[in-house]
């Protein structure tokens, strides 16, 4: 964890590795879905990615400003100059994909797993984080009604269907993986800032993923888990690429103000 | 896919205006693109989206006044044009208009009274 902990509304150390986790998983999915601009399957498609891709990357800098507070350390510092090790994110927004049934399959996995892990904050005792749960909230809606019309279409016809539900199958262990808590959660939930673990969200997060792709046989998918991200401690493989990107401009000058 | 004309009303006086197009599979997909293309910074507060195809785009017959009808310019009956007659040019500055230099003269003498009446209750 970086910052001090006097630093901001976020004191404690448990609940800041779990909102660091949420800000990171955040940060990697806007920075995934950047890359279709300019490569998505249509031009509409394309702007639409781009806008819900600035919002994710938005909520991020919301929650590393939470946790920077009123320190001089830049969110930058915080957001893209930690070492991998240091990183909390998920396996399933570290992995990188030119696919778009990948995509949309990532697309809607992230978006209602997170929807379910920012309504837990909403009855945060802390009121910053329960008021930015309720934005984030408030704009997600938008998010989850746009890759749930795109899948309306692609799974309305047998060839995409079949992409899909391949996609499906192959991302299930890293998208269970978002249910990944991090090792000082239990911590948060015994002080009383978390209602309870982040695991016991999937149950709720099976029962969407039965409605939305009813086709898919779940219980098949069902018990396996992306083991190597260990509490979210390793990066994927495909972490060090987009890592190195996303620093690759502002370290062309470290000391230039933005 | 289907092409949908996006249209984009400002505000509660204001009309709807066309604003572009755009390509959807279906009507719910259309209405979340033309939302992220067209109205990512409240650029208005209605939407409507027409499909292409559902447009009426009439044909010459419709669109072009025929010559005879030269009564329904404005230029108005004191110059009416006959049936051969090509259709007279409405943004022709020498065109005479022989109701300009009544209405100045009114005018005139309106002002006059005007500028009368002022005195007076001096």
């Amino acid at each position: 964890m970086t910052g001090r902990v006097d630093d901001g509304p976020v004191g404690s150390p448990s609940l800041r590795a779990h909102l660091l986790a949420l800000a990171d998983d955040e940060h990697l999915m806007g920075q995934r879905h950047a890359e279709w601009v300019g490569a998505g399957p249509f031009l509409e498609e394309d702007l639409a990615l781009a806008g819900v891709g600035l919002d994710e990357l938005s909520h991020a800098a919301e929650l590393y400003g939470l946790l920077v507070g009123r320190s001089d350390e830049p969110v930058d510092r915080l957001a893209i100059h930690r070492s991998p090790e240091a990183y909390r994110s998920c396996w399933l927004v570290e992995y990188e994909t030119a696919e778009w049934a990948r995509a949309a399959v990532r697309h809607w996995c992230h978006d209602t797993a997170e929807q379910l892990r920012w309504e837990q904050l909403t009855a945060c005792p802390i009121p910053e984080v329960a008021a930015l749960a309720t934005q984030v909230l408030s704009e997600e809606v938008d998010h989850r009604a746009h890759i749930d019309r795109v899948l309306d279409v692609l799974l309305d016809g047998a060839e995409s269907r079949r992409r899909i539900e391949f996609a499906l199958a192959e991302l299930w262990p890293l998208a269970v993986g978002q249910f990944d808590p991090v090792v000082e959660e239990p911590a948060a939930v015994a002080e009383g800032l978390l209602p309870a673990s982040i695991t016991s969200l999937v149950p709720r997060w099976l029962v969407l993923a039965a409605e939305r792709f009813p086709t898919v046989d779940l219980g098949r998918l069902e018990g396996s888990c992306a083991p190597g991200q260990d509490a979210r401690t390793v990066r994927h493989c495909d972490f060090a690429v987009v890592h190195r990107r996303m620093r690759s401009v502002v370290d062309v000058d470290p000391a230039a103000r933005w | 896919m289907t092409i949908y004309e996006v249209f984009l009303k400002r505000d509660g006086l204001a009309e709807f205006r066309h604003v572009g197009s755009i390509e959807a599979a279906t009507d719910e997909l259309a209405s979340v693109l033309a939302r992220e293309c067209y109205l990512r910074r409240s650029e208005g507060d209605r939407l409507w989206l027409v499909r292409r195809s559902d447009v009426i785009d009439p044909d010459d017959g419709v669109l072009f006044l025929p010559a005879t009808r030269a009564r329904r310019l404005l230029d108005g009956w004191d110059d009416p044009p006959v049936a051969t007659a090509p259709m007279p040019d409405r943004l022709d500055p020498d065109r005479p208009d022989p109701g300009r230099s009544d209405h100045a003269g009114r005018s005139d003498d309106a002002g006059d009274r005007d500028q009368a009446s002022v005195g007076a209750e001096d």
